[in-house]
């Protein structure tokens, strides 16, 4: 009895030991990294960071360690990492639009621009408009046609306000003037299962979401987001992209990026930099992504960062764009 | 298609497949009992095990951590009133005035019982209707969830509590509290007070922990009895089994549970807090002795844990058919499935058929072990139980704040202390805080579907749903006339029988 009392009070010791900070060293990191996802569970990018944390950790000689931080349109996660000490152990997993977009569309506590810097961008994914062969369009001009002459008839999905998939359409409902009704799903898997149901005309999808419906027909891609075709993927290499059908404006492709406090110290960004550009030859690293079928787009720190005032500009346009009455 | 369920059962002759579901089984009711630990937080950090290992492993090793969590939820909520998952919060109304009368181990094991059943019968019937339920997931959009979910309010409402006006308060402070924060789909902030913490929403994990886990501590503090057990119980031993009548006398309640939790299962975003409460509420309606419920029915206990349990099968029915996940459990099984390059879908039946068999036969031999594992780890708690409470509340205590701050963010603490302040008050004026918990639950997707359903309806929305959504019509008819229907009975009922004492 007495020992199993004892058994039992050991046990959030343990636990509170094991979360007591270690005192700090001089050589970095001397504890494990905190690896911040402003998104719930089970997304491409919780995906991702499983992957990358199970191989990270030996580069970087200490375990990397995923925290769900889901709610308030990712702006909670991204406060959270804002605000963490500087020391290089709190860093932020996201993508451009929680980055710089939805912060323009919220008060937030931090500033997007001048509060992070960029550790690196593994990859990024372009949507796709797509549609099922019940509609009573096959191509995106034909949609964009439809759109105009049926104003309001179009349900038109999308994974959430200023997400992913919501952004490009926006983009080209700016561009083309088209009145469709949008319709919120919470996330991507209800939006591709509305498009399959046919209960929407027309939603937005990932190549590797829409693969196996593609291929199967009971889903239409209408045209990829962006000014490149999908590089060297089968299923979708003759999707036409938005840029070739003339939609210049509809442009947002979602990068999946590193982020880290600006005020962390010159030499700490670099070892996590290093440790980043060293995974992407990692070989089980390429391994996973050839398995999760996502490819491998690195680009720098140094050179991301270079690019994201255009980017924050060019947001603050499409905002006000589209919330003017 | 039966070629390949019997070319499945070559797959299922392995035994580190158990070896691997035993250890999920058993780290998921150790997460499910720790109030605060969720069983998706679970399933997230020991994801990556499954990618070193094929997936006859590591998808069983998932599937034993996500049915262990759901039953060890409620070895908390029996034993102390706190439910370890949202899943349990119904066996909270019987758990606790079973273990004061020392019937704690009866109710662990009607609860274990009645889990392994829910969730065998629930697989078995997703195996034999897995067509079916695949079609049946693409008749069901935001409409026919809304009906769903607000017909399964009606049924709900009014069993838990003695007083409705108190019962109806208790609901619409929930109601209020799950609108806090972000509205989902407009993404703007709302009823933040202006406070930053508020503005993600109030998290599930502290509200739980402040509305169960607060109050039960504060009033075993000031109760002078020295345990949770009353004092006329044999401490030399870890309390008396189930027997076989007592367990006979629910085998209906169970199987009209698992019935209620099966078909929950099968509609994507419902899920098994619903489920568990729609079970108890049927177990309570079909019941000889509504009295009994809420004061140590052993019915209340086998009503929600079925349901609960049920719901495992069909869920896993959109992942495999569409590769489309319909809650988060599922959606990190999907990882474990893409991240060996097999994307579950339209094709994975032609494609790798035997080995989808192979993993559903997996999950029904695997609640033998579900069985055995529970069985097991249920006789420390039913002895721990009995320890006296000057030991227990502070381990209560630690683990009620561990728990909340495994969100990792500080300010959910000061909600859990705030809920828990209000709840104790609440529960000193006798509200029942049932209401109030499954309000919030629900705010949020009711809140969504019906949104959802009124951009779809373009303003004819009688229209929309009578006629072009016959499904959710005959859902919203259902609810329509259960009202009805309960406020005429009372009438009846009342009537001939002016002589009962």
């Amino acid at each position: 009895m007495r020992r199993r009392m004892l058994l039992l009070a050991a046990v959030p010791a343990l636990a509170a030991a094991l979360l007591a900070p270690l005192p700090a060293q001089a050589a970095f990191p001397d504890r494990p990294i905190t690896l911040v996802l402003p998104v719930s569970a089970g997304g491409s990018h919780d995906l991702h960071a499983r992957g990358i944390t199970s191989i990270i950790g030996d580069i970087l000689g200490q375990p990397m360690i995923v925290k769900l931080m889901p709610g308030g349109a990712g702006m909670q996660g991204t406060a959270f990492v804002a605000k963490a000490s500087p020391d290089g152990h709190t860093i932020l997993f996201t993508h451009n639009g929680f980055d710089l977009l939805v912060p323009q569309t919220q008060k937030v506590t931090f500033d997007s621009l001048k509060g992070f810097k960029s550790i690196a961008r593994v990859n990024y994914a372009q949507p796709m408009f797509i549609t099922h062969p019940g509609a009573p369009f096959k191509t995106m001009k034909d949609f964009v046609a439809y759109a105009k002459k049926n104003p309001g008839k179009v349900n038109l999905g999308h994974s959430g306000v200023w997400g992913a998939l919501y952004t490009p359409a926006v983009q080209l409902i700016k561009e083309t003037g088209i009145k469709v009704n949008l319709i919120p799903h919470k996330g991507g898997g209800p939006g591709l299962q509305a498009i399959l149901a046919g209960q929407d005309h027309v939603g937005g999808a990932f190549a590797t979401q829409a693969r196996a419906h593609a291929k199967a027909g009971k889903l239409i891609p209408l045209a990829v987001v962006g000014d490149t075709r999908i590089e060297g993927d089968p299923d979708f290499k003759n999707v036409p992209t938005t840029a070739e059908l003339g939609f210049k404006s509809v442009s947002f492709t979602m990068e999946r990026i590193f982020m880290a406090p600006a005020g962390v110290p010159a030499d700490r960004l670099k070892v996590l930099r290093d440790a980043f550009e060293k995974l992407m030859a990692n070989p089980s690293f390429k391994a996973f992504m050839k398995n999760i079928g996502e490819p491998i787009q690195f680009m720098k720190g140094e050179e991301y960062d270079k690019l994201r005032p255009g980017r924050y500009s060019e947001y603050t346009g499409l905002i006000k764009e589209m919330t003017k009455k | 298609m039966f070629d390949a369920f019997l070319q499945g059962f070559q797959f299922i002759l392995r035994v580190d497949t158990y070896l691997y579901i035993i250890a999920g089984l058993a780290a998921g009711m150790f997460v499910g009992a720790m109030p605060g630990l969720t069983t998706v937080l679970a399933l997230a950090v020991l994801l990556p095990v499954s990618f070193k290992v094929e997936p006859m492993l590591g998808i069983p090793f998932l599937i034993g951590i996500a049915k262990g969590g759901i039953y060890g939820g409620s070895i908390p909520a029996i034993l102390v009133g706190i439910p370890g998952t949202g899943a349990s919060i119904a066996t909270c109304f019987d758990g606790p005035s079973l273990t004061r009368k020392g019937q704690a181990r009866k109710a662990l094991e009607m609860a274990l019982y009645a889990s392994v059943a829910g969730d065998t019968i629930s697989d078995i019937i997703t195996i034999a209707l897995i067509g079916f339920f695949a079609a049946l997931v693409l008749l069901i959009g935001p409409p026919e969830v809304f009906a769903i979910i607000f017909l399964s309010l009606v049924l709900i409402a009014g069993v838990s509590g003695e007083s409705g006006l108190k019962g109806a308060i208790a609901a619409f402070l929930g109601l209020g509290l799950g609108f806090i924060g972000t509205d989902a789909t407009t993404g703007a902030t709302r009823m933040t007070f202006g406070l930053e913490a508020l503005s993600g929403g109030i998290p599930l994990i502290p509200l739980i922990i402040g509305v169960f886990a607060v109050p039960e501590i504060l009033l075993a503090v000031e109760s002078k009895a020295p345990r949770f057990v009353s004092g006329r119980v044999d401490f030399s031993r870890a309390g008396e089994r189930l027997r076989w009548h007592e367990f006979r006398a629910s085998i209906r309640t169970i199987l009209r549970s698992t019935a209620i939790g099966t078909w929950i299962g099968a509609v994507p975003g419902v899920g098994q807090v619903v489920a568990a409460f729609v079970g108890y509420s049927a177990a309570k309606r079909a019941s000889k002795h509504p009295e009994t419920f809420g004061k140590g029915d052993l019915d209340g206990i086998a009503g929600p844990e079925a349901a609960n349990n049920a719901v495992n099968g069909p869920t896993m029915v959109p992942l495999l058919t569409l590769g489309i996940p319909g809650d988060n459990t599922t959606a990190i099984m999907l990882g474990a499935f893409v991240a060996h390059g097999m994307r579950p879908g339209p094709q994975i039946f032609q494609e790798q058929g035997p080995l989808l068999y192979g993993l559903l036969i997996t999950m029904v031999l695997s609640n033998i072990l579900f069985l055995a594992v529970g069985y097991i780890l249920l006789k420390p708690f039913a002895y721990a139980i009995q320890m006296k409470k000057a030991y227990l509340i502070p381990l209560i205590v630690i683990l009620a704040f561990v728990g909340t701050l495994s969100t990792g963010d500080v300010s959910d603490l000061g909600i859990m202390i705030v809920v828990g302040l209000a709840a104790y008050i609440l529960r000193k004026l006798e509200f029942d805080l049932a209401p109030l918990v499954i309000a919030f639950v629900l705010a949020e997707p009711i809140e969504y579907s019906l949104s959802q359903t009124l951009l779809y309806a373009r303003g004819s929305v009688l229209n929309y749903f009578f006629v072009a959504r016959p499904i959710a019509g005959a859902f919203m008819a259902a609810a329509i006339l259960w009202i009805a229907w309960m406020s005429v009975r009372g009438r009846f009922k009342r009537a001939p029988r002016p002589a009962e004492p």
